[in-house]
């Protein structure tokens, strides 16, 4: 049974078509990246899907619901987070936490002490929200929609304002969830490069129509860039020792004496910068392949910037 | 339902926000009581007041003066429906019901109960406090006729004031915000003031008004008539604020 199935679904504010006949379809175990520019539609999309907006058009189902209120019960195994953190602000962590249990129908109170642990939050789990910094919002929503061990996670940009460790952390969280618990992971984000490696497929959204959908592997083979560095030979070693201080990409000395760096998505200002550092003199760079910005820019026809 | 009830509650209990405003209008309510009834007024005819000593009448024309006063709670329900279903529209966290599996209608019933409950409970501060600084003689030592008369003003009230809270409780549901419910509720409020006002007393629309009601039952010597006909028009204000709120929320489009 599918985790969540949307037919033909079309949403219209005004004149404004936010959504154009959205068929998508979410098998379970998979880790799903929507990924669009701002203002694509990929919120208004989860919010019909939480019940927030109503659809003009279509009709959505979640784990094989039938009826509107089949998909209302049906949510309550859905953890999601869209926009913006919704968290009391006046009250501490933990009492967050709690009214999500509450809410979520959880007797066990240590779920709650279990999710702060997780989320790396139990040492300021008295504090009030308010003084919580915009990540430890983040990691206190994920939290709350993490309670209960839910079947589908809706997660809508989660990974702003999360620190590139925050962000590897949450990565590793969402990929055992799926694996392990069979959790269907729905993960948005305006930025492909945040959830390149770690979704099982891709579905691209572009002014409310979904362009296209890929597989983690169909995306990896057709982004794979390489980038060939020239540098002087007395200083290859350590160009290649300070390009792996700043990269995390596979990186060979080539028997042609070229540094390759392979599957890089990055800007070059990063290894430019590094390597000016130390006085590294670039004699020659070439790319083969594309980035992912190049890819998605090809998908919506680069009017766009990702 | 019963979890979105036990969460409204603990949300309440924990609020420190709310404790503080809550003791803030204790403070200035009992200065302001404490102001106002200080000097015994002369005139209390109209009232219906038979002197039994100064402290006993004293006493009864602060029960009647306080529980008579309709502005106090066009004010508390205006703030109560902007902060407590306002704040949860605005900052998104009554979605969050919405999350957890509940029907629109459910949700909005658990709301609209807190939110008479709770404006209730704040409209009740000002006689409260008046009666128990001025009226606890006159209170402990009503006759089962008096305090008869009593719970039937009590009773009445709480129904009339919740007729009260309706244009309020729409603005909100109109507005899904803090400021613009606040505002529009105002507005509203010192327009129909206004009208009242040219009205001047006169004029057969003044029976419908909640605040003509809470005078006429108020009095010792209101008919059955007068009671019935003011509680009956109450009650199908609340049904009918009830129904709007419910029509506006059932298909809104949430943030």
């Amino acid at each position: 049974m599918e985790a969540l199935q949307t037919e033909h679904l079309s949403k219209r504010f005004g004149s404004v078509k936010a959504l154009d006949d959205i068929s998508i379809s979410l098998s379970p175990g998979k880790i799903y990246a929507l990924v669009g520019n701002n203002g694509s539609g990929k919120t208004t999309l989860f919010r019909i899907i939480m019940g927030l907006v109503f659809p003009t058009q279509g009709s959505l189902s979640l784990f094989g619901s039938k009826t509107a209120r089949e998909n209302e019960l049906a949510r309550k195994r859905v953890g999601a987070i869209i926009e913006n953190p919704i968290l009391y602000e006046n009250l501490s962590g933990y009492q967050n936490l709690d009214y999500a249990r509450v809410l979520k129908g959880l007797a066990n109170k240590s779920a709650v002490d279990e999710a702060l642990q997780k989320f790396d939050l139990a040492e300021n789990k008295r504090l009030s929200v308010r003084h919580y910094s915009m990540g430890m919002k983040q990691r206190l929503a994920l939290a709350c929609a993490f309670l209960g061990k839910p079947d589908l996670l809706l997660l809508d940009e989660p990974l702003n304002g999360l620190d590139p460790s925050g962000i590897r952390e949450i990565n590793t969280i969402l990929t055992n969830e799926s694996s392990n618990n069979g959790t269907t992971v729905f993960i948005s984000s305006h930025y492909l490069k945040q959830l390149y490696g770690f979704a099982t497929d891709y579905i691209f959204i572009d002014k409310g129509r979904i362009i296209g959908t890929v597989t983690a592997k169909e995306l990896e083979d057709k982004c794979d860039k390489c980038v060939y560095l020239s540098v002087p030979e007395s200083e290859r070693e350590i160009a290649i020792r300070i390009i792996s201080r700043v990269l995390d990409n596979e990186i060979k000395l080539l028997d042609s004496g070229e540094i390759c760096i392979y599957g890089f998505q990055d800007s070059m200002t990063t290894v430019d910068t590094a390597l000016s550092k130390e006085r590294i003199s670039v004699l020659e760079v070439r790319t083969s392949g594309i980035n992912l910005e190049d890819y998605f820019l090809q998908m919506v026809g680069g009017e766009h910037h990702v | 339902m019963y979890r979105m009830l036990r969460v409204e509650g603990k949300k309440t209990v924990q609020s420190i926000t709310l404790w503080v405003i809550f003791g803030v209008m204790l403070v200035i309510l009992f200065l302001y009581s404490k102001a106002a009834f200080a000097k015994f007024p002369e005139v209390l005819h109209g009232y219906g007041i038979k002197s039994a000593g100064e402290d006993m009448s004293r006493g009864e024309y602060v029960f009647l003066r306080t529980m008579g006063d309709a502005s106090f709670t066009a004010w508390m329900s205006i703030i109560a429906g902007a902060l407590l279903i306002g704040f949860d529209f605005q900052n998104r966290t009554i979605n969050n019901l919405i999350y957890s599996g509940n029907r629109r209608g459910s949700i909005l019933f658990v709301k609209l109960l807190y939110f008479y409950l709770c404006a209730i409970i704040l409209s009740a501060l000002f006689p409260i406090t008046a009666c128990l600084i001025y009226s606890t003689k006159w209170l402990s030592s009503l006759t089962r006729y008096d305090a008869s008369y009593v719970w039937r003003c009590i009773a009445c009230r709480s129904l009339i004031d919740m007729s009260m809270m309706s244009f309020p409780l729409i603005m909100v549901f109109i507005f899904r915000d803090i400021i613009r419910s606040l505002i529009a509720s105002l507005v509203i409020t010192v327009a129909l003031a206004l009208f009242l006002g040219v009205l001047n007393g006169k004029g057969f629309i003044l029976e419908y008004f909640p605040a003509r009601a809470i005078k006429a039952v108020m009095q010792r010597d209101a008919s059955a008539e007068t009671i019935k006909n003011s509680l009956l028009y109450s009650a199908v204000m609340v049904v009918i604020t009830c129904a709007s709120c419910y029509l506006l929320f059932r298909k809104a489009d949430l943030e």
